[in-house]
C-alpha cells in the first residue's frame, strides 16, 4: 500500500469473466454513410446482468446499442464492421436471420411506441408472429409478461382497451412486456424512462430489476443516477470509444480514467 | 478542470477552506492546552475550555453544509468524498478540541504545580502530536495524498513515546507515593495527548481517500 497517484490511462475496460459472458463485441467499427460512429469497440456484456451505456450527446451509445439487434440493417448506408458474438455466433454475419434474431434480442425505445391495438393484443403480437400457441398459452404468457413488467394489476380489468389509453409510464412497461413475451434472451433498452416521470420511473427501474434474473438487459441513460441505480457494469463513451468499462460501483465511486472521472462529476467539455 | 455547475466548484472550495481553519484553530487549542499544562497558567487554562465551544459550532456548521451539499448536488466520485471527507475530519477536529479541553480542565484541578519529572515528557508528547495534526492539516489544505500518507506512517512514533512517558510516571510514582496524585493526572493528560495522534492519524486516512479513492488499510502498529 501506498500513496503514489499513478498516471490515469486513456481507456480501461473490464475484461468479464468468459464463462459469464453473453455477448461480446469484438473490433466493432459503425459508419452511418461513410462517416465513421464506433472505434474499435472491444468488450463483453455478462448474462443475467444489467449493463449501462452512458456517455454525451452523439457519443455513440445509442448506435452501439442498435448494433446489438441489427436495428441498423434497416437503413440503407449504415455499416458494422467487427463482430458481435451472441453465445459465440456472430450476429453481424450476413447469413443470419434478422427477425429471428430480433425475438432473441428485444429492444424498448426512447418514446413508448404501443401500437394502435389494445393492451392485450400489444402484448400478444409478437408471439403469434413468432410461434403458434393455443389462446390459452397466449392468455397466459400475456399475462406472465405483464406481471414480469408490473403492469397486471393495473391493466387486467381493462386488457381491450386500447394501448394508447395508458399513461406514459404504463406505456413505457407495456412496450416491455411486448419485448419479453417472445422470451428474449436480451433486452436493449434505448432510455426507457427519459419521457416519464419519477414515479414511472422508479416503476420501470424496478420492472428492469426484476427482469435481469432471467434477462441479459442493456440499458443506454443519459440519467446517472439511474445508470448507478439500475446496472451491474457501466461503459462511459466519447466520442464513438468506449473509453472506461467496469463495474458500476467502481466507476461511479472512482472511475480509473480521467474522462469518464469528469464526465460523472460533470466537468465535462 | 473546472465543474459545469460553477456553484459545485464553489460550495466544495469554501467546504474545504472551513475545515482547514477548524484544523488550524484545533491545532492551537492543542498547541495552548499544552503550554497551559506546562506553565500550570490557569487563568489561560479557562480560556481552552472556553475557546472548544468554537470548534463545537464549527463541527455542527460543516456538517450541515456538507448533508446539504450531498442533498441537493447528488455528487459522484471525488466530488461525493470531498463532502464526506470534510464531515469526517470536521468529527475528527472536534474531539482534538475536546481532548484539548479535557487536559486544560485538570490543569485547573491539579491545584498547585505538578512536582514531578515527567512533566516535560509529557509536553514534548503534547508538542509532537499538535504537530502531527498541523502537519495533516497542511496535508488537507494542499490535497497532499503523499504528505498525509506520511503522517499516518509516523503512528507509531507516537505510540511509542506515549508508552515511555507512561512508564516514567509510574516509575516516579512508585519511587514517591508523594507525587501519585500529580501522576494520576498526567497519565489521563499523556492518553488524551496520544489520542489527538490516533485523531491525526484518522485524518490521514480521510485526506488519503478524499484524493485517491483508496483506502489506507493496516494501520502500523506496535
Amino acid at each position: 500500500m501506498n500513496a503514489q497517484v499513478d498516471t490515469p490511462p486513456e481507456t480501461a475496460v473490464l475484461e468479464i469473466p468468459p464463462e459469464t459472458v453473453k455477448l461480446s463485441i469484438r473490433d466493432l467499427d459503425f459508419f452511418y454513410s461513410g462517416k465513421q460512429a464506433l472505434f474499435g469497440v472491444n468488450v463483453s456484456f455478462a448474462a443475467n446482468a444489467v449493463t449501462a451505456l452512458i456517455g454525451p450527446s452523439g457519443c455513440g451509445k445509442s448506435t452501439l446499442l442498435r448494433t446489438l439487434n441489427r436495428m441498423y440493417s434497416l437503413y440503407p448506408g449504415q455499416k458494422a464492421t467487427g463482430q458481435v458474438l451472441l453465445d459465440g455466433e456472430d450476429i453481424l454475419g450476413s447469413r443470419v436471420n434478422v427477425a429471428a434474431l430480433r425475438a432473441r434480442i428485444g429492444m424498448v425505445f426512447q418514446k413508448p411506441t404501443p401500437f394502435p391495438m389494445s393492451i392485450f393484443d400489444n402484448v400478444a403480437y409478437g408471439v403469434r408472429l413468432y410461434e403458434k400457441i393455443s389462446k390459452l398459452d397466449l392468455a397466459n404468457r400475456v399475462e406472465e409478461s405483464l406481471r414480469r413488467a408490473a403492469l397486471w394489476d393495473e391493466v387486467k380489468d381493462k386488457l381491450k382497451d386500447s394501448g394508447l389509453s395508458l399513461s406514459g409510464g404504463q406505456q413505457q412497461r407495456l412496450c416491455v412486456a411486448r419485448g419479453i413475451a417472445v422470451k428474449p434472451e436480451i433486452l436493449l433498452l434505448d432510455e426507457p424512462a427519459s419521457a416519464l416521470d419519477p414515479i414511472s420511473t422508479a416503476r420501470l427501474e424496478e420492472t428492469i430489476a426484476a427482469l435481469k434474473t432471467e434477462y441479459t438487459v442493456v440499458i443506454v441513460t443519459h440519467n446517472m443516477g439511474q445508470a448507478a441505480r439500475l446496472s451491474d457494469h457501466t461503459g462511459f463513451m466519447y466520442l464513438g470509444q468506449l473509453v472506461e468499462f467496469g463495474e458500476t460501483e467502481q466507476l461511479f465511486t472512482n472511475p480509473v480514467t480521467t474522462r469518464a472521472r469528469d464526465y460523472i462529476t460533470g466537468r465535462f467539455g | 478542470m473546472e465543474h459545469t455547475v460553477r456553484a459545485v466548484d464553489i460550495d466544495l472550495d469554501g467546504l474545504a477552506k472551513d475545515v482547514a481553519a477548524m484544523g488550524d484553530l484545533a491545532v492551537a487549542q492543542v498547541r495552548a492546552a499544552v503550554d497551559v499544562f506546562q506553565r500550570h497558567d490557569l487563568a489561560m487554562a479557562a480560556k481552552v475550555v472556553r475557546a472548544d465551544d468554537a470548534l463545537d459550532i464549527q463541527d455542527v456548521e460543516i456538517e450541515k453544509r456538507a448533508v446539504r451539499f450531498i442533498a441537493l448536488r447528488q455528487p459522484m466520485a471525488d466530488d461525493l468524498r470531498r463532502p464526506i471527507a470534510a464531515m469526517k475530519t470536521a468529527m475528527q477536529l472536534e474531539r482534538c478540541g475536546d481532548l484539548a479541553k479535557n487536559i486544560a480542565k485538570r490543569v485547573g484541578r491539579m491545584g498547585a504545580p505538578a512536582s514531578i519529572a515527567a512533566i516535560a515528557s509529557v509536553a514534548e508528547l503534547g508538542t509532537l502530536a499538535a504537530v502531527r495534526l498541523a502537519e495533516v492539516i497542511d496535508a488537507f489544505r494542499d490535497g497532499d495524498a503523499q504528505g498525509a500518507y506520511a503522517v499516518w506512517l509516523k503512528d507509531t512514533e507516537i505510540d511509542e513515546r506515549h508508552d515511555a512517558v507512561l512508564a516514567q510516571i509510574v516509575a516516579e510514582m512508585t519511587a514517591s507515593p508523594a507525587t501519585v496524585a500529580d501522576g494520576a493526572h498526567l497519565l489521563f493528560i499523556a492518553k488524551n495527548l496520544e489520542r489527538i495522534g490516533d485523531h491525526a492519524t484518522n485524518i490521514a486516512e480521510l485526506v488519503h481517500y478524499q484524493l485517491t479513492g483508496e483506502d489506507l488499510a493496516d494501520r502500523p502498529k506496535l
